[in-house]
């Protein structure tokens, strides 16, 4: 961020700014003008679109055909770059030619503090630039990051409008008991990325190994992710324009049978207990079969009630950006719209005021504003001022209510209304999906996100030459307060008498106590809730060039405070520095560190020291290597050293022995406890081969020490009171990465494809755990969060089979009920027979994602596809599973089409579903194989078509750029389930989008 | 120029260095800490409330079951309840229903720490400035401790009831520093002697015993605080003086304290404890009963025997003048799950046995016989009246009273009747538990009291103490009351005036009558699970087959009844189970110091 001028052509540059000078002294009194033709193209003959050619403050781009037109002074230097190609520099000249060369070191990757060259980078980072992000239509920013970079693992848990964010693991997870969570940084700061827009973020980059995160140490063994928002730029200044508008649909909801089958299912379990008094009668059969009538025998789709087909998303942004040799600027508006998915959710009472929705509908405003100031000629500042605004309106119900509700409520209970505006029901069945969502009132929830940065820095050249010193501040706040109005509903159920006269019941109130109103009851405010923060740093920096010896150094003191309205404040200081030395272009080595502390952490145990050494070699640049042709850039790296994780779990202060507000000693502080330990070694080689293939591959491995393990294991409960918990966990990961890209551009037409894959592997290798009874009941070893269950082998075919077999202990066992294996033989079925079943459905043994882009005369195609494979999801897990559309009639549950063909004696030969039964499904739910399915899948993220309109016809509109585009979220899924989806299996379903936008640049 | 790059490298450097020294421990004051806590009014109650919630629970005690069921007395109707393990017999050191070790563990520490950390308390800054509410304060603290105390002997004799000889931890041990070797298990009887100390210390008895001149001094002079254990020998005084009428519903009163120590020496006496014989025990059991059996005549208006057993176990509110301990619920959860199945909201719960339904005696106090076609034809009629006021049979009416309307259902236990066996959570016996079911629950907010120790039972003790060391009807101390009287006291209770056991009884006769009266009478109070142990004879009650009965519904409206359906067949392992297990994983964290009870290592 410091120096704008490539370092590599440092003699060339004094006379560039020389020439600068001679220009803005001198220029208007001695200038010869010309207007400067030419032509770009890369070293194989491509013409180059697009490229940027700069002189003092004009600039243009190259045409589809790579040419150029400026006016410049004769003689001056034309500085000629586009992203990817090492910048060129041309005296101006009335024809000029310039071949651009793709260099992959000549990418500016953003670090800790610092922006450096591609080349110079010695650690395991990943970067994403703007680019990769906008073909996105995602409205939380993490979302944007899907099969994108390497190494870096998504999971979405809902697609409710607001809170649809994914949560983000790097590398898989390597702690038990604290957070796996990375250390997410924007702008340098810690700040929730998901506030952010996808149009305003100009780079994402993973920080993956020790050396990266080093200066961050106590946070940095989860990773860091290091979001850097767009700045304004030198030159002419642009507004660009963009409306988008959507629909989205659920990407899969579980289907039910109608109320024929629900019946005759209900019977058919009735039987399997033993009953001989059915629910249904022959005639109450036909009823359904025939759909006599809608009352009596009502056969209700639920889901079509309530959800609707397509629910509608609006966006529009616009952004200001540009600058001059005093001021640059950056400013960004955005306005988003989006509707839930819920039916019938407006309520209008004519005059409008007590008009409202209960839909889950989203509305943001979001701004920012970038702005950097030359001071004076040594001081620069930099303010930043961002913002979003949000109104999120809900039914009252929470969206995992609302759904278990519909996925419950059978299809016959009662029609949805048994007369005008009267809601169907019973006593026992108040639940009305319709109206549980929509007579319910409403409640809406606002969110305020304000963040500021001010960063100061003075250049001291004069006195030592190449240091710099800067102070950054900044204040950040964010406000959530919920209100709302709240309301019961009434439902009744219709009868018809033995004389055929109909009649309605009494009413029924949902909810049933006495105090809540039939009309709208204003809530008033609550849960409101205040997260102020503030970080302090200041910093001195040095780097300089003595003939091929480049040296830099950075020191850094940093203390943040975040202040919240429930908890104590959490501080932290830190001082952290780094010494970076090259040699020639083709040895670097870093050494960085942090000394650092939280408040987490006895006085005395604060501080951690967290060193990280780093070392590449460019060995394309070797003499040796000059004549390998294939290979235009190779370079290893290796990079060893230690981060901390403060975020230990357990309680906070720990190191302390507290007593709860019920009188009681809470468990013994530890004095002695400390962060989690990460030790991390990387060895990675960056190739490109033939100019473009550009290929980047790791292998990591990390040793997480010191792991929280609760101190129970250690005191005998006798003593009547126990550690809070030792450092005493070990958990091994190792993995691998790889990514690959090429691209050309032709005159015409071009291409883009991009991969990248990650395989990881954990295993707790120490924890202390209670006694257990078996050795294969034991943690230790298997991956961290293995699922341990009931080895399922098969249905009871008789009867007579059951009373053979070991006693199973969870609920009545009829045939056609799950039979388990007994694993220690003790010819009893409990808990002791469980063993470790199936893969983690949060951490995939592999990773991929894939990008492949066309375009040919304006037109173009681009697809982002991710895929997770090594996966295994239980349907019947309250935190994985629908588990409320797998469990038929268990506690009154409804049927879906996942049943098919339960066990019964006829169907016993090809049975795919246990017998059916009402009274006690219990042995059949228990965690197992059984419910064990494959989660592998293959997700078509993206999937873009758009056209760039012609320079010549936009010309007269005054617009430097125009696009149009269709566009795909999640639109296309391969996996095993297939009845619901593989990612997002309960609650608020994953959507899947439609959207149509326009880009406008003037 | 260079003035000015001086100027600024001093200011930056001058806020990188200012480095704030106390930055990060700006919390530590606020933080409840052991010193902090017992300074904090709001702590010197809280402490002993949350301290005697290590009492194990009396209703529902065991998952959503009463302990009964795991005794002859019932069933529970649900077979996934964990009590059942202890009718499988496949209860272990890895699993055990009633694992209460680390709970009452738990509590004991709270009770050490309350009575450690306040023993030095002394509230200087408010002595002078505020006398009324330093003076509150000290009323408050002399008598939690003296509660302290008591619950201290209370926990343990949970533990050894259960576990036998169990570590005797007095203090609070600092964790960090902890010698584990020097905490191995005490003997049980040295338990009972601290248990009894205890008794004796919060009451001011034994060698703690004052006069009212010294008493008065001594509570003059606590407020100057005295070392323990002075002060707190007159802790509980102040209940039984009226000072503090009490809170009984939780609170240990002097009641509480002469009870605990008959009803532990008891225990050290009976049988399971006592296996040479030794009649001393008896003997000093039954003086402690008597001094808990005098409470009536010291104390008339907190404790005497109630009129009517009926009404005894729904007593609301806070206090039962014959319960000595009790603990209060709010809560109906527990009568909706006793609630016969037909009735809406219930879920049967408790299956009373016909081990326990046949015990019941005619109304002359002959045996109730199942052979005899007079009985077997009506069986319900003309029996002991704590029967129908402890158990529905068939054709029993329940009174359902919801806010709305007020019906009465029959309860029908013939195949194709509201609560036959055959109905989903049927009883499996044909019988349904009346005692402690308020009937006509309607709100969340019942209060019921669940007797840990009542003053009947003390009756009871005494007659068995009596008996075993003097025989049936011999007084030779004079206590006023032989074992034969004694029991006669609650059959002649006003509901239930059961004729009065006759003189001359043998003490082995006299031995029957008193454990069928103490199980007719204690039914469902889990009193049986632990007499059973203690008389060392579950071996012969829990081990095969219980019963209930089948009820079938003749054509004219009666009744046949096929007595004696097995309904499960129960495991009880003589060779260990009458103590329970010690868990596995305390074994093993005690690295050896913990020994495990016989026979409990084999698989």
């Amino acid at each position: 961020m410091t120096e704008q001028i490539n370092r590599k052509l440092c003699a060339f540059n004094k006379l560039f700014f020389a020439l600068c000078l001679a220009f803005l002294s001198l220029g208007t009194t001695f200038a010869q003008n010309l207007t400067v033709k030419g032509v770009v193209e890369d070293p194989t003959g491509n013409l180059i679109s697009d490229a940027t050619v700069a002189v003092n403050d004009k600039k243009v781009q190259t045409d589809a055909k790579g040419r150029f037109e400026i006016p410049a002074v004769k003689g001056v230097l034309l500085t000629v770059s586009k992203t990817g190609f090492a910048t060129q520099y041309v005296k101006a000249s009335s024809a000029v030619g310039v071949v651009l060369k793709p260099k992959m070191s000549e990418n500016r990757v953003e670090l800790l503090y610092q922006q450096v060259s591609g080349k110079e980078v010695t650690s395991s980072v990943s970067t994403l630039d703007s680019k990769g992000l906008t073909n996105n239509s995602v409205l939380a920013f993490s979302n944007a990051l899907y099969g994108r970079i390497a190494g870096l693992n998504l999971s979405q848990r809902s697609g409710e409008p607001g809170d649809d964010y994914a949560t983000l693991l790097v590398r898989g997870k390597h702690t038990f008991t604290g957070s796996n969570a990375p250390l997410v940084l924007v702008d340098g700061f810690r700040r929730d990325f998901n506030t952010l827009s996808v149009d305003e973020v100009e780079s994402v980059s993973v920080l993956k190994d020790a050396a990266s995160a080093a200066l961050y140490g106590m946070e940095g063994a989860n990773g860091v992710i290091l979001v850097t928002t767009k700045r304004g730029i030198v030159g002419k200044s642009s507004i660009g324009f963009k409306v988008e508008y959507g629909v989205k649909t659920p990407s899969r909801m579980p289907k039910f049978y109608g109320s024929y089958d629900y019946a005759a299912f209900y019977n058919q379990a009735q039987l399997n207990d033993g009953k001989t008094t059915l629910q249904y009668t022959a005639a109450d059969l036909t009823g359904y079969k025939l759909a006599q009538d809608p009352y009596l025998y009502p056969n209700v789709d639920w889901t079509s009630e309530t959800i609707r087909k397509y629910a509608p998303t609006t966006k529009y942004s616009v952004d200001f950006r540009g600058g001059n040799q005093v001021a640059k600027y950056y400013v960004n508006v955005g306005v988003v719209n989006d509707e839930g998915i819920f039916k019938n959710s407006d309520h209008y009472d004519g005059s409008g005021k007590y008009s409202y929705s209960t839909n889950r509908n989203l509305d943001r405003v979001n701004f920012r504003s970038n702005v950097d100031v030359n001071v004076t000629k040594r001081l620069s500042l930099r303010m930043d001022l961002s913002g979003r605004f949000e109104g999120i309106n809900s039914p009252t119900a929470d969206a995992a209510d609302i759904f278990n509700n519909l996925y419950n409520f059978h299809p016959n209970v009662a029609p949805v209304f048994v007369a005008p505006g009267q809601y169907g029901g019973s006593n026992t069945y108040r639940k009305n999906p319709v109206a549980y969502i929509n007579e319910q009132g409403y409640r809406t929830v606002h969110r305020r996100y304000f963040q500021s940065n001010v960063i100061a820095k003075y250049d001291l050249s004069d006195l030592i030459k190449g240091l710099a010193v800067g102070v950054r501040t900044t204040f950040d706040n964010y406000y959530t307060v919920k209100d709302g109005y709240t309301k019961a509903y009434n439902v009744r159920k219709y009868y018809r008498s033995v004389a055929q006269t109909d009649s309605l019941s009494e009413l029924y109130k949902f909810p049933n106590d006495a105090t809540t109103s039939l009309s709208l009851t204003e809530l008033g405010a609550s849960s409101d809730y205040e997260t102020r923060s503030t970080n302090f740093e200041t910093y001195a920096e040095y780097n300089r060039t003595f003939g091929k010896h480049k040296v830099g150094a950075l020191a850094l003191y940093h203390q943040d405070e975040t202040v919240t309205t429930v908890e104590f404040p959490a501080r932290r200081v830190s001082v952290s520095g780094k010494l970076s030395y090259g040699y020639d272009n083709r040895y670097f080595v870093d050494f960085a560190a942090q000394y650092g502390g939280s408040e987490n952490f006895m006085k005395g145990k604060r501080m951690g020291f967290y060193p990280a050494v780093s070392g590449a070699w460019v060995i394309s640049s070797e003499p040796f290597m000059a004549n390998v042709e294939p290979v235009s850039y190779l370079k290893v790296r290796l990079s060893t050293g230690l981060v901390g994780n403060q975020n230990v779990g357990g309680t906070r202060f720990g190191y302390r022995t507290l007593y709860s507000t019920t009188g009681a000693e809470l468990p013994i502080g530890n004095p002695n406890l400390t962060w989690e330990k990460a030790y991390k070694t990387d060895l990675g080689a960056d190739v490109v081969l033939f100019n473009d293939v550009q290929l980047s591959a790791t292998y990591f491995n990390e040793f997480r020490d010191d792991i929280l393990n609760s101190g129970s294991a250690l005191m005998p409960d006798y003593f009547g009171n126990s550690f809070g918990y030792i450092n005493y966990g070990q958990v091994k990961s190792h993995g691998f990465e790889a990514s690959v890209s090429k691209s050309r551009q032709f005159a015409t037409w071009g291409y883009n494809l991009g991969a990248n894959v990650t395989f990881v592997r954990n295993k707790v290798t120490r924890m202390k755990e209670v006694t257990r009874k078996d050795a294969y009941l034991y943690r230790q070893g298997q991956p961290v969060g293995q699922r341990f269950g009931l080895e399922a082998i098969g249905l009871f075919q008789s009867q007579a089979e059951i009373d053979g077999a070991p006693t199973q202990m969870f609920g009545k066992v009829i045939p056609g009920s799950i039979r388990y294996k007994d694993q220690n033989g003790d010819n009893i079925i409990n808990s002791d027979d469980q063993i470790a079943i199936g893969k983690d459905a949060s951490v995939p043994d592999c990773d991929l994602g894939f990008n492949i882009g066309f375009n040919v005369k304006g037109f173009y195609v681009d697809a982002n596809f991710q895929a997770e494979i090594g996966r295994e999801v239980n349907l019947r897990d309250d935190t994985e599973g629908a588990m409320y559309s797998v469990s038929p009639l268990y506690g009154d549950k409804n049927v879906s089409t996942f049943v098919k063909n339960p066990w019964t004696v006829e169907t016993a030969a090809y049975a795919d579903y246990p017998s059916l039964t009402i009274e006690n499904g219990a042995n059949n739910y228990q965690t197992s194989t059984y419910w064990l399915r494959n989660g592998d899948f293959l997700r078509l993220r993206a999937l873009e078509l758009g056209y760039n309109f012609p320079k010549s016809w936009i010309k007269g509109l005054r617009l430097s750029s125009a696009n149009i585009y269709l566009r795909g979220m999640n639109i296309l899924t391969l996996d095993n389930i297939k009845y619901f989806d593989p990612e997002v299996m309960e609650g608020y379903p994953l959507l899947k989008s439609y959207n149509v936008g326009i880009n406008l640049k003037f | 120029m260079k003035l000015k790059n001086k100027i600024g490298i001093l200011l930056f450097s001058a806020v990188a260095l200012t480095s704030c020294k106390d930055y990060l421990d700006p919390w530590e004051y606020t933080l409840a800490t052991e010193q902090k806590a017992f300074e904090l009014t709001s702590y010197l109650n809280q402490m002993p409330l949350t301290a005697y919630g290590a009492i194990p629970a009396g209703f529902n005690r065991i998952g959503s079951s009463y302990m009964t069921a795991a005794s002859d007395e019932s069933e529970n109707v649900d077979d996934m309840q964990s009590i059942q393990s202890f009718n499988s017999g496949a209860w272990n050191k890895y699993s055990n229903p009633d694992d209460v070790w680390s709970s009452i563990f738990n509590g004991l520490r709270i009770a050490n720490d309350y009575l450690q950390g306040t023993d030095t308390l002394t509230w200087r800054s408010i002595r002078y400035s505020n006398p009324t509410e330093y003076n509150t304060r000290m009323i408050t603290l002399t008598r939690n401790r003296g509660e302290m105390h008591w619950l201290r002997g209370m926990l343990y004799f949970e533990l050894i009831k259960r576990y036998g000889s169990v570590p005797l931890i007095k203090n609070k041990p600092n964790l960090l520093t902890v010698d584990i070797s020097k905490y191995p298990q005490t003997p049980v009887d040295s338990i009972i002697e601290f248990i009894v100390d205890e008794c004796d210390l919060c009451t001011g008895r034994g060698k703690y015993a004052l006069t009212q001149a010294q008493r008065d001094t001594i509570l003059k002079y606590n407020k100057k605080v005295l070392p323990s254990p002075y002060r707190d020998t007159v802790a509980i005084y102040y209940q039984s003086t009226g000072t503090y009428a009490g809170n009984q519903a939780r609170n240990a009163t002097v009641g509480s304290a002469l009870a605990l120590k008959a009803k532990a020496l008891i225990y050290a006496a009976s049988p399971q404890f006592n296996p040479t014989g030794d009649v001393e025990k008896w003997k000093r059991a039954a003086q402690a009963c008597k001094d808990v059996i005098d409470l009536t005549t010291k104390y008339p208006s907190f404790y005497s025997l109630g009129a009517s057993y009926k009404n005894l176990f729904l007593t609301k509110g806070v206090w039962n003048n014959e319960f000595l301990y009790a603990r209060k619920y709010t809560s109906s959860t527990f009568d909706y799950a006793n609630f016969p199945i037909a009735i809406s909201g219930g879920a049967t719960g408790t299956c009373p046995t016909s081990e326990l339904v046949d015990e019941y005696e005619m109304r002359d106090g002959s045996k109730f016989d199942w052979s005899n076609p007079a009985h077997a034809a009506t069986p319900y009629i003309n029996r002991d009246p704590r029967l129908k006021f402890s158990i529905i049979v068939n054709g029993d009416s329940f009174n359902y009273n919801s806010t709305t309307k007020t019906f009465a259902k029959i309860i029908e236990c013939w195949p194709g009747g509201n609560s036959s066996p055959d109905v989903y959570h049927g009883s499996k016996t044909s019988y349904y538990m009346r005692k402690f079911i308020n009937e006509t629950v309607s709100s969340n907010t019942d209060t019921k009291l669940w007797p840990y120790m009542r003053l009947t039972e003390f009756y009871l003790f005494y007659a068995e103490a009596m008996n075993e060391a003097y025989g049936p009807d011999a007084d030779p101390l004079g206590y006023g009351l032989t074992a034969r009287q004694a029991v006669n006291v609650i059959r002649d209770r006003a509901d239930v005036k059961m004729p009065a056991l006759p003189m001359g009884l043998t003490k082995a006769e006299f031995t029957e009558k008193l454990r069928h009266e103490r199980k007719v009478e204690l039914a469902f109070e889990d009193a049986r699970f632990w007499d059973l142990r203690r008389w060392k004879i579950a071996e012969n009650h829990l081990n095969g087959d219980i019963h209930g009965v089948r009820v079938t519904k003749n054509e004219d409206g009666t009744f046949k009844y096929t007595p004696n359906v097995v309904i499960e067949k129960r495991v009880f392992k003589a060779d260990r189970m009458y103590f329970h297990p010690i868990p596995q994983t305390e074994i093993d964290k005690s690295n050896g110091v913990l020994k495990q009870n016989p026979n409990w290592d084999i698989k």
